[in-house]
């Protein structure tokens, strides 16, 4: 196997002019609140152009489509993922998945503007999805994104404490998942924290501050967008169940 | 704006988080290349971990 199978998928994806992002966990260590991570996942554009490049790329990576649905426009315009396993050598066993909507996130045009490129030696270069898109994409139903979410805010802020812009500033109050951050945030930005408040009362927790009412409107925030992941999968799931059925394909267990 | 280092974590040491962060993406990316070498050579499974959290999990009752 190639020493980074994650860059042979990348480096096929750019040979195919496949119009993707890097998401997931990959994105996460890009972004420095991951060490490793298994997962190759993609949002993708959604044409039949773009498609037909990136089977052209699973061709050449010997990808296998493993679960329902098949890689056709409609599901993936529905919010549907398609899920693949390599069989290539240099690849072999890789778990390839890709996506073309993102629950609460902007078209793949806009995440497309606001990408990060990251260039590699020899002319390569990785586009991976936006630092503010990849933490609204973490707001799903599963533990370990919420954890991840976190990761991200916090190291953001730890790296960029010293001079914010306004922008970012805002960013952080809109987003950030730490109490004691947000209170030390509203103590010593309380004009921007006021005005951000609009868009997220409960900074008035931590203008106050009231570090244990704070805490409870965090978590009750979370939760909040954890059921509306939930009922934004429940049809796509229900679908899921009936394309199984239809195919005979094996139950499926987690793709990420 | 220009991305500060940071020296010391807020125990007053170096650590192992500091360190990364410290790092460009770039230099992220030839690192996890060398511990895909590790996990490679450890026998690490590619398939994602099992989580029922997950929209997509459906337990496989013939296990």
């Amino acid at each position: 196997m190639t020493p980074n199978p994650i860059l042979k998928v990348l480096s096929t994806f750019k040979k195919n002019r496949v119009r993707s992002l890097l998401i997931g966990g990959q994105a996460c260590i890009i972004y420095g609140a991951a060490e490793f991570s298994r997962d190759s996942d993609f949002v993708i554009l959604c044409t039949l152009e773009n498609l037909e490049c990136l089977q052209q790329a699973l061709d050449t990576l010997k990808a296998k489509l493993i679960y329902v649905p098949p890689l056709e426009m409609n599901y993936l315009e529905q919010g549907h993922a398609c899920h693949f396993r390599c069989t290539a050598k240099e690849v072999k066993n890789l778990r390839i998945d890709v996506i073309s909507k993102l629950r609460g996130c902007d078209t793949f045009a806009k995440l497309w503007e606001r990408k990060k490129t990251v260039p590699l030696k020899n002319k390569v270069s990785i586009d991976v999805i936006g630092l503010r898109d990849l933490v609204q994409s973490k707001k799903t139903q599963r533990d370990k994104d919420w954890f991840m979410l976190k990761r991200l805010m916090d190291n953001d802020i730890i790296l960029n404490k010293h001079n914010p812009s306004g922008g970012h500033l805002r960013w952080w109050f809109r987003e950030c998942r730490d109490a004691d951050l947000l209170i030390e945030l509203a103590k010593k930005y309380p004009k921007i924290a006021k005005e951000c408040l609009v868009d997220r009362p409960l900074l008035a927790s931590a203008i106050i501050p009231d570090i244990q009412k704070l805490n409870l409107q965090l978590h009750d925030e979370e939760m909040s967008e954890r059921q509306k992941d939930i009922e934004y999968w429940a049809p796509l799931k229900r679908e899921l169940e009936i394309l199984r059925h239809k195919s005979r394909m094996p139950p499926y267990a987690s793709p990420w | 704006m220009k991305k500060r280092k940071i020296t010391k974590s807020i125990a007053g040491f170096m650590d192992e988080d500091t360190e990364w962060l410290n790092l460009t993406p770039a230099q992220r990316i030839l690192e996890t290349t060398k511990l895909w070498k590790f996990y490679i050579a450890l026998g690490g499974s590619l398939d994602p971990e099992p989580d029922p959290q997950s929209p997509f999990y459906v337990q496989e009752k013939s296990r």
